[in-house]
C-alpha cells in the first residue's frame, strides 16, 4: 500500500519536448507515476499548463498521507501499485458481460433495467442510445448560450473559462485525493450557464457518456454566472459495476452573485468500490447551493458536500442519505463555511444501516470572526436495522460570531416496535412493513429526485429491505 | 501616525519567484519576489494558521502547501479556496539595497 | 515502591514539552501568556465537613493518607479502573503519580447522609479525592476548589455501588491567573444513579475531561455543566458517556454563558457497547453569547454499535433570544435587566435539575455579581 515518493524521471517531460503525435502509442499498465501522467496530457493534447498542473498534482499526491481520522481499516486496503489510473475503451476490449458479477445482474431483473443499460451498468463499453437524446438537447442549450460537455472538451474548446476557475474550489493540494485526481483526470462535465439564464431541464451526466477510463476519476466544473440557474444530476440508482475498484472524482461547483446551482447525485457503486470525492462549492453574495447527495453503494464512500458562502446573503443546502449493508462504510457529512454575515445553511442528513454495515456523518460549521446574521441548522438522523449496524456522528461547530443562530441535532434509533406493529397491523408482512418504514425514512431526499431515479429508489429499497428480515 | 518600518533582509537574499520568511517585532512575514518587486505579507495562512512562507510563488500567487489556498501577494486578496479571509499585507519599500517594511497598521 | 515508582513517572511526565496552539486538541484555545509547565507538588490544602451525626453512624470522611490504613482495598478498586481522559492526558498522569495529599469519603452499605459533605480546596497543585458509595448509600458532596496556583491538576474518582444515590458538585473558582486541569471518573454499578454538576467560573484556562461509565445494568447518569464565562477565559470540557451494559440511561446538559472575548470548547462522546442494548443516552449543549468577541466550540461525538437504543444529541450557539427580551421589555424591564433575568434563567434549569439547593444557592451568589455586568446588546 505504500506509495514511493518519485520525482519527475526526465526533465524533458516539463519543458514539452516529447513528440506530440497522433501516433502515440498509450499501453494501459497498473501503477501511477509521471510517464503516465505526460501520456494521458499528451493524448489529450492538452494546454502546457494543464499538464504542468498533472505533473505538480502528482508529487503532491505521493508526498501526502492518508487522512489520519478516516477509516484507515477499509483506505488501508488500497493497493495503489495494482490499479490501473487509465484506460481507453479500446483497452477494456476482451471485457465481457460474462464477468458481470451474479448479483448485480439479478438485481437488474428485479428493479426491470432495459437491456441496452444493463451493459453500461455492468461496465462493459457499449454504443448508449442516450446519445440521441443528448444530441437534441444540446441545440435548445447552444440557444441560450449554455456551455455543456465533457471536461475535456470543455477545456479544448473554452480554454480561457476552464484557466480562469479550474482547482479554485479544490486545489490538488486540499488532500490526497483530490491531488491524485488533478493529476490523472478524465472525463466528468463542464457547464457554463451566462447571466440570468434559467436552464429549466436538469441537465444528466449519461447525455455525455465518456467509456474512456470508465468514469473513474472524473472531474467536473460548474460556473454559474450572476443570476443564472442550473440543476446538474450524476449517477444513478441501479447497482453499477467497474472493475478498477478506486473512484476518486472531484467537483467544483462556482454560483456568482444571484445564482443558483443544485447537483443531484446518486451512486450505487457495487461492493468493491473505493468511492473517494471531493465535493466543493463557493457562493457568492446572495448565491444557492444545494447539495442532493445519495449514498447507496461502494466498500466505502468518502464525500463531504461543502459549501463556502464568501457573500452576503449567500445560502448552502445539503440533504443526503446513506445506505450501508453488509461489508460496506458510508463516511459522508458536509463542511458549512460561512465567511461573510448574513449567510444560511441547512444540512439534513439521513442514514441507514444493516446487517453489520456503518455509516458515518462527519461535519463542520465554521461561522468566521464578524460574521453576523449567520443562522445554520444540522439535522442527522441514523437508523439501525440490527445489532450487528453501526452508526457514529462527528459534527463539529466552531463559532466565532456572537449575532448568530447554530443549531444541531442528531438521533440515532431502531425501527420501533411500536411503528412497525402498527404499520402491520395494516395487513402488511415485516419486510413490507419495515420497506415502508425505511421509504418515509428516506422521504425528504427522495422527493427531490426526478420520478424515474424515485421509483427506482424505492424499488431497490424494497429489494434491500427483503434480505433484511426473517 | 509614526510609521514602525524596519530592516528586515537583502534584495539580494531574494531572488525572482522565490519567498523567505523573517521575524520582525515577533510577527513573522514573507518577503516574496514577484516580477522583481518584494511583497510583504504576514507568514500565517488564513485557513489553518500554519506558515504560508513554506509555499512556492506561482506568478503573484502564494501557493500555502498544506491545503492549497492561495494569495495574491500584491494584495493579500485569496485566489483559491480553503482559505476565506484575505492574508495582511505590509508597505515596503527598498533603498540601499535593504528592504524595509512598514509594521504600523 | 510504589511511590518511588510514581516519582519516576512523574519527572518523566513533566520534562515532556508543554502543550501549544499546534498540539492536536490545543487548536482553537488562547494559550497567549500561559506558562503550562507541570508544577512541583506543593501540598493540598483542604476543608472538609460533614455532619457530625452522619460521621458517628459510619460516614467516612478523612485524608487519603489516613483511609490508606483503614479502607485500602476501597482505594484501590476505585482508583484502578480505567479510564481515558483524552483532553487532560498528561496532566491527569502527572496528578496520579504526584498526588500527596487526598480526600477520602466512604459511604458504607445502606447509608443515607442526612447532610450534603463539602469538601473546599484552598491550595496546593494536585488535589485526590476517592469516593466509594458502597450499595444503596445515598449521599451528596460538594468539592469547591479555590486554588491560586500557577498550574493544578487533580484527580477525583467515584465509585458508585449497586442502587446507590450520588449527588456530586464540582465547583471551580480559582484564581483567573490559574491554568486548572480536572479528571473526574465515575464507575457506576447495577442500578445506580449519579447526579454530577460540574460549575466553572474561575481560572484563565480550565480543561476539564468527566467520563461517566455505566457499568453496570439500569445504572442512570445525569450529567450537568455550566460555565460563566467573561475576558479572555477558556473552558475547555470533554466528557464521556460510556454506555456498557443493557437498559442503561444519561442525560447531559452543558451550558456556557460566555461574556467578552471567553471561550468555551466542548467535546462530548456518547458511545454505546454492542451489548447495551435498550439503553438511552441524551446529550445537550447550549452555548449563550453574551460578548462580541465570545466563541463557542462544540463538538458532539456519538459511536453506537447497538442497535435497540435511543440516542439523541443537540447543540445550540447564539446570543440572548431577541424573542425573549422583547417579552421581557414588554412586561416593563430595561432591555439590561431583560438580558440578566435570560441568563440567570439559563443556569436555574441546570441548578434545578440538581436539586440540592444548599448546594446550588451559593453557586446563584457566585454568578450574580458577574451578572450585574451583563448588557442587552
Amino acid at each position: 500500500m505504500a506509495t514511493q515518493a518519485k520525482t519527475l524521471v526526465d526533465k524533458d517531460y516539463k519543458y514539452g519536448f516529447r513528440d506530440q503525435t497522433d501516433s502515440y502509442a498509450f499501453k494501459a499498465r497498473k501503477g501511477i507515476d509521471h510517464d503516465i501522467v505526460e501520456q494521458i496530457s499528451l493524448m489529450k493534447k492538452e494546454p502546457q499548463w494543464m499538464r504542468d498542473f498533472r505533473h505538480r498534482s502528482l508529487d503532491i499526491f505521493f508526498a501526502k498521507p492518508l487522512p489520519p481520522w478516516a477509516d484507515l481499516e477499509a483506505l488501508g486496503q488500497i493497493n495503489f501499485d495494482d490499479i490501473y489510473y487509465y484506460m481507453r475503451a479500446s483497452d477494456i476490449e476482451g471485457k465481457t458481460w460474462e464477468e458481470v458479477p451474479e448479483d448485480i445482474k439479478r438485481t437488474f431483473d428485479r428493479l426491470g433495467i432495459p437491456e441496452a443499460e444493463r451493459k453500461f451498468l455492468g461496465g462493459v463499453p457499449a454504443q448508449y442510445d442516450s446519445e440521441v437524446v443528448y444530441h437534441s438537447i444540446r441545440k435548445d442549450l447552444e440557444a441560450q448560450g449554455v456551455l455543456f460537455s465533457d471536461m475535456d472538451a470543455g477545456l479544448r474548446e473554452h480554454e480561457d473559462i476552464v484557466r480562469e476557475h479550474f482547482a479554485k474550489v479544490i486545489p490538488p493540494a486540499d488532500n490526497k485525493f483530490s491531488a491524485l485526481n488533478s493529476a490523472v483526470w478524465s472525463g466528468g462535465s463542464f457547464i457554463w450557464v451566462p447571466p440570468g439564464v434559467r436552464v429549466d431541464i436538469p441537465l444528466q451526466a449519461y447525455f455525455r457518456i465518456n467509456a474512456e477510463s470508465m468514469g473513474q476519476f472524473e472531474r467536473t466544473l460548474i460556473i454559474a454566472e450572476p443570476g443564472s440557474f442550473v440543476h446538474y444530476i450524476e449517477g444513478c440508482t441501479a447497482p453499477t459495476y467497474s472493475s478498477n475498484s478506486l473512484h476518486s472524482a472531484v467537483v467544483e461547483l462556482i454560483a456568482k452573485e444571484g445564482a443558483h446551482i443544485r447537483y443531484t447525485t446518486i451512486q450505487n457503486w457495487y461492493k468493491n468500490i473505493y468511492n473517494l470525492v471531493t465535493k466543493r462549492a463557493i457562493a457568492h453574495k446572495n448565491a444557492h447551493v444545494e447539495w442532493v447527495d445519495g449514498n447507496i453503494g461502494s466498500r466505502l464512500t468518502m464525500k463531504y458536500p461543502s459549501v463556502y458562502m464568501v457573500g452576503e446573503g449567500a445560502r448552502g443546502d445539503v440533504l443526503s442519505i446513506a445506505y450501508a449493508s453488509e461489508g460496506m462504510h458510508q463516511d459522508a457529512g458536509s463542511k458549512m463555511v460561512h465567511a461573510a454575515p448574513n449567510t444560511t445553511s441547512i444540512i439534513t442528513s439521513k442514514s441507514v444501516s444493516k446487517g453489520g454495515g456503518r455509516t458515518s456523518y462527519r461535519g463542520l460549521v465554521k461561522v468566521y470572526e464578524g460574521c453576523d446574521g449567520v443562522k445554520s441548522n444540522v439535522r442527522c438522523d441514523a437508523l439501525l436495522m440490527d445489532p450487528e449496524s453501526r452508526s457514529d456522528t462527528y459534527p463539529t461547530m466552531e463559532i466565532d460570531a456572537k449575532n448568530v443562530r447554530i443549531e444541531h441535532e442528531a438521533t440515532v434509533s431502531k425501527v420501533g416496535e411500536e411503528q412497525l406493529f402498527y404499520v402491520m397491523s395494516r395487513g402488511m408482512t415485516e419486510v413490507e412493513a419495515t420497506t415502508m418504514i425505511v421509504n418515509g425514512f428516506f422521504e425528504p431526499f427522495v422527493k427531490e429526485l426526478p420520478m424515474e431515479y424515485a421509483v427506482e429508489l424505492n424499488r431497490l429499497i424494497a429489494l434491500e429491505m427483503e434480505g433484511s428480515v426473517g | 501616525m509614526p510609521t514602525q518600518t524596519v530592516d528586515v533582509a537583502s534584495v539580494d537574499e531574494i531572488p525572482e519567484g522565490k519567498v523567505k520568511t523573517v521575524t520582525a517585532d515577533s510577527l513573522r512575514i514573507a518577503l516574496c519576489n514577484y516580477g522583481g518587486t518584494i511583497y510583504a505579507i504576514d507568514d500565517v495562512c488564513t485557513h489553518d494558521g500554519g506558515p504560508l512562507g513554506q509555499g512556492e510563488l506561482e506568478g503573484k500567487e502564494i501557493e500555502c502547501p498544506r491545503h492549497g489556498a492561495r494569495f495574491d501577494v500584491t494584495s493579500g486578496q485569496v485566489t483559491a479556496l480553503p482559505a476565506v479571509r484575505p492574508v495582511r499585507t505590509y508597505p515596503v519599500h527598498v533603498s540601499n539595497g535593504r528592504i524595509f517594511v512598514d509594521l504600523s497598521s | 515502591m510504589a511511590r518511588r515508582s510514581a516519582s519516576c513517572r512523574f519527572h518523566a511526565l513533566r520534562s515532556a514539552a508543554q502543550p501549544d496552539e499546534k498540539t492536536p486538541g490545543w487548536r482553537r484555545l488562547s494559550l497567549a501568556g500561559l506558562d503550562l509547565r507541570a508544577p512541583t507538588p506543593v501540598p493540598t490544602s483542604f476543608e472538609y465537613w460533614a455532619a457530625e451525626d452522619d460521621l458517628k453512624r459510619g460516614l467516612v470522611v478523612c485524608s487519603l493518607a489516613t483511609a490508606l490504613g483503614t479502607h485500602e482495598d476501597a482505594i484501590r478498586e476505585a482508583i484502578g479502573m480505567e479510564h481515558h481522559g483524552k483532553s487532560v492526558g498528561r496532566y491527569a498522569a502527572i496528578a496520579e503519580a504526584a498526588w500527596q495529599n487526598g480526600i477520602f469519603v466512604f459511604a458504607p452499605e445502606g447509608f443515607e447522609a442526612s447532610e450534603p459533605i463539602r469538601i473546599d480546596v484552598t491550595a496546593g497543585t494536585y488535589p485526590r479525592v476517592v469516593i466509594v458509595a458502597r450499595a444503596k448509600s445515598k449521599l451528596t458532596i460538594a468539592e469547591t476548589h479555590r486554588e491560586s496556583e500557577r498550574v493544578s491538576a487533580g484527580v477525583v474518582d467515584v465509585m458508585c455501588g449497586e442502587a446507590s444515590h450520588v449527588h456530586y458538585a464540582h465547583v471551580q473558582d480559582c484564581a483567573k491567573t490559574s491554568s486548572v486541569f480536572s479528571h473526574q471518573r465515575a464507575t457506576m454499578a447495577r442500578d445506580s444513579k449519579l447526579v454530577s454538576l460540574n460549575f466553572g467560573i474561575g481560572g484563565r484556562l480550565a480543561r476539564t475531561d468527566v467520563e461517566v461509565e455505566l457499568r453496570g445494568e439500569g445504572a442512570e447518569s445525569d450529567m450537568l455543566g455550566l460555565v460563566f464565562a467573561e475576558d479572555q477565559q477558556e473552558f475547555d470540557y470533554r466528557t464521556l458517556q460510556g454506555h456498557r451494559s443493557p437498559n442503561t440511561r444519561s442525560d447531559l446538559l452543558f451550558k456556557a454563558a460566555l461574556d467578552d472575548r471567553s471561550h468555551s470548547s466542548y467535546t462530548g462522546v456518547i458511545i454505546i457497547d454492542r451489548g447495551a442494548q435498550r439503553s438511552d443516552a441524551y446529550q445537550a449543549n447550549r452555548n449563550l453569547l453574551l460578548g462580541e468577541g465570545a466563541r463557542a466550540d462544540t463538538e458532539p461525538m456519538l459511536e453506537i454499535e447497538a442497535d435497540d437504543v435511543r440516542c439523541t444529541h443537540g447543540a445550540t450557539v447564539g446570543p440572548v433570544d431577541e424573542e425573549q427580551l422583547f417579552y421581557a421589555e414588554s412586561r416593563g424591564l430595561s432591555p439590561d435587566q431583560g438580558a440578566r433575568l435570560i441568563v440567570e434563567g439559563f443556569f436555574q434549569e441546570v441548578f434545578q435539575k440538581f436539586g440540592r439547593p444548599s448546594v446550588t444557592e451559593p453557586l446563584s451568589g457566585m454568578v450574580a455579581p458577574h451578572l450585574e455586568r451583563v448588557g442587552a446588546s
